[in-house]
């Protein structure tokens, strides 16, 4: 045997990797494995510091002088300021609860996505530069001190971190990793250290009002596409307002819903929803995005772009907010718009003029999801679905980390579903619910040069999916997050190829039947449907 | 028990674990650790997919050739394979785990090799590892062609009302019929 060369060698592969301590394995940044650095034009814009061309592939990051300075009072400023940033750094006993419940963990295999040492990332500097225990025990207390590597393991790790807030759930502790990134980006944009998918939409939006930068007349002018559309199908003109003062709700929906694939199909179930229900609703062009990508860099930005919601209703005049299928939007909304930006006094507590129901549980902060709205309208029997128009679906439902986990719509969706759709299966119970499973494309990740690092992050709900998929037929994955329908789409093809993608209220759209309609022949893609003279399904 | 076949069969589960290990180590040890303690499908996704492609392609390789067979054992390495397509693997080694099984062979069975001298059929059963390597490099073509599939698609999907603002694209049937 000794003469022939061992297999592996043929593989090239070290498979016996080095047992190197975590603390020093470098990071390898190379095209596909990091998200693109901020733009200098749009640094400028906003007001951030260190604006430059840099590259992270290159050794010199072009940091500041003084960055150490800036990081250590900037951390020292955040231990003040949240006191969960204290307790988090130092609570954690390192039980490995939470090791293996990161979906980017799961995908990659790589141990710096296991959320403890994700923390720990952070956590050593804080022992090293704020503790006394590493001035006398060094190294061995599990601290370090800021070097410019530091700075690039932050860089590459809590940037493949969605902030999705599993590994919590599993904590005997509660400590919240996506908090940590949060606060270990605010550092890093201190210094300059940041992605441009987060910073460009987040100035769009401060701008025009919306992440792509869309204008008003330009934001009107989509519309009106869609609405043409929604004639060809139903053969009904929609009439929607904006900026209509003194209507009874401000409507808010992520702006990817007007401009991409397949949110727009959404985009159509709610206008024709509104129709519908003769809702006294109105759009705004200028408060035309749900999704608050300033909640990826830090609290001000975030504070600030989430205020624009209820600038616009104050100046309007209407009487409360409704929001569109949006994710992160409900994070902020959930966890931060009241003592952030509210409480919105000048609005009165959300109340179905359909059906008479108060949303109480919206009491403070006057806006509510629309699919609370819907599910109310359906409980109450105030809408006319027909399933059958939505012939052939087998659907499942993805939970959408920041409405389901975040905070707590598990019944709603699927009820909501269940009305208007024939069949219906839910993926395995430990992938979903509380316990469900990333996109692998929030908190600014869903970007076109991060797209292998998405699908691995992807893998388990790609898992799941397939499962369902090949266990009960399911050929369609609905959810009410405008980042999950950009990249579900992409993480179906790959992991569970042939299953279609769908906001929730395209379904709703499709199953609506208005009085005296003209018969439906196609769906709201325009595909026809079953049984309907054209249709290959039928032959 | 004369043939390499039978040989491999009567050791068949000593050797997928083997492998199975091996593979895992092509991981950090930290994870490898974790992960070769199984579990849960839905939770711990690349050590069952692993395991059930060593045991789908060691009990391949206990019969004889069958192009039904390949069939399927190819769905199972493509399953691997899907995950190791986007693992920041090279080329090489995202696909050639599957040389890693000549090592838990050769380590299990050489003496029982010796043994019989039936090298000619240790050659062959080789050769049939080296086919399914081949195979395994188009897997990962496919997948990789996959990706950049996905990423054109991404692009489209979210440019796709904005080229009609701009009057780039228009749909057939906004004009006069051909
Ligand atoms: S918040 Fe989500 S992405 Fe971040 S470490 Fe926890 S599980 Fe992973
Ligand atoms: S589960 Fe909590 S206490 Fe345990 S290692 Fe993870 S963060 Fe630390």
């Amino acid at each position: 045997m000794s003469k022939m060369a061992p297999p592996e060698e043929l593989m090239n592969v070290n498979y016996a990797t080095p047992a190197e301590a975590w603390m020093d394995v470098k990071p390898e940044f190379k095209l596909g494995n990091y998200s693109y650095p901020g733009k200098p034009d749009v640094l400028k814009y906003l007001g951030l510091p260190n604006p430059r061309e840099w590259n992270p592939t290159e050794e010199d990051w072009k940091l500041p002088p003084d960055w150490r300075d800036i990081i250590r009072d900037g951390f020292r400023e955040l231990l003040g300021k949240y006191r969960s940033l204290k307790i988090f750094m130092d609570c954690c006993v390192r039980c490995g609860a939470c090791a293996d419940k990161c979906h980017f963990y799961i995908g990659s295999g790589d141990p710096k996505n296991m959320p403890v040492l994700r923390a720990e990332l952070l956590r050593s500097i804080y022992r090293g530069e704020f503790t006394v225990a590493a001035k006398i025990l060094g190294k061995l207390s599990g601290s370090r001190k800021l070097e410019e590597d530091v700075i690039k393991e932050w860089f590459m790790y809590f940037y493949q971190c969605t902030q999705c807030r599993r590994c919590s759930l599993y904590c005997p502790y509660g400590i919240d990793t996506a908090e940590i990134t949060f606060l270990a980006r605010d550092l890093m944009n201190r210094i300059g250290v940041n992605i441009n998918w987060i910073l460009e939409p987040a100035a769009n939006c401060n701008r025009t009002g919306n992440h792509l930068g869309i204008q008003p007349h330009a934001f009107k002018d989509m519309m009106e596409f869609l609405v043409d559309d929604i004639e060809t199908i139903t053969g009904r003109r929609v009439e929607p307002s904006f900026q209509r003062k003194g209507a009874e709700i401000l409507f808010i929906t992520p702006s990817g819903d007007i401009f991409a694939e397949p949110g727009i199909y959404t985009f159509m179930g709610y206008l024709l929803l509104f129709d519908y229900l003769d809702l006294d609703v109105t759009w705004s062009t200028y408060a035309s995005e749900g999704g608050n990508f300033g909640s990826f860099m830090n609290d001000k930005w975030m504070k600030k772009l989430n205020a624009k919601m209820y600038h616009e209703a104050k100046r309007l005049g209407v009487k409360y907010i409704i929001g569109g299928e949006c994710g992160h939007m409900w994070r902020v909304l959930n966890q931060y718009m009241d003592t952030m930006n509210g409480p919105a006094d000048f609005l009165e507590v959300p109340k179905s003029p359909i059906t008479g129901t108060v949303f109480n549980n919206a009491k403070s902060t006057k806006m509510i999801h629309l699919v609370e709205f819907t599910a109310d309208l359906i409980k109450n029997g105030k809408l006319n679905l027909d399933k059958s128009r939505n012939a052939g679906i087998t659907a499942t439902w993805h939970d959408s980390c920041n409405t389901s986990r975040g905070m707590g719509f598990f019944e709603e969706p699927r009820y909501v579903l269940e009305n208007v759709v024939e069949k219906f299966v839910d993926m395995p119970a430990q992938t979903i619910r509380e316990q469900t499973y990333c996109c692998g494309g929030g908190a600014g990740l869903n970007n076109g040069e991060f797209t292998e690092m998405r699908l691995r992050g992807g893998l388990p709900r790609g898992n799941a999916l397939k499962y369902v998929q090949e266990k009960f037929g399911v050929n369609t994955m609905s959810c009410i997050c405008a980042i999950d329908r950009a990249t579900l789409p992409g993480l179906a093809d790959y992991w569970a190829p042939g299953v279609t993608v769908t906001g929730l209220h395209e379904l709703v759209g499709n199953a609506l039947v208005f009085d005296g309609e003209e018969p439906r022949t196609m769906n709201l893609r325009q595909e026809d449907l079953p049984g309907i003279e054209g249709s290959e399904e039928e032959e | 028990m004369n043939t390499i076949e039978e040989l491999l069969a009567a050791n068949r589960e000593a050797i997928v674990q083997d492998w199975y290990h091996h593979i895992l180590d092509t991981y950090p040890a930290e994870t490898a650790k974790l992960w070769k303690k199984g579990g849960d499908p839905f939770a711990n996704p690349v050590a069952v997919r692993s395991r059930q492609g060593a045991e789908a392609v060691v009990r391949y390789l206990t019969m004889a050739e069958d192009p039904k067979a390949l069939e399927a054992v190819l769905d199972f390495l493509d399953e691997m394979i899907r995950v190791r397509a986007v693992q920041n693997f090279t080329p090489s080694q995202a696909a050639g785990f599957i040389f890693l099984l000549k090592k838990a062979i050769r380590e299990k069975l050489w003496h029982d090799l010796k043994r019989l001298d039936i090298w000619e059929q240790f050659a062959a059963m080789e050769s049939r590892i080296d086919g399914l390597a081949l195979a395994s490099l188009d897997l990962y073509a496919k997948c990789r062609e996959k990706l950049h599939e996905i990423k054109y698609n991404d692009l489209e999907r979210s440019q796709v009302q904005l080229l009609k603002r701009a009057k780039l694209i228009v749909g057939i049937g906004e004009g006069e019929s051909a």
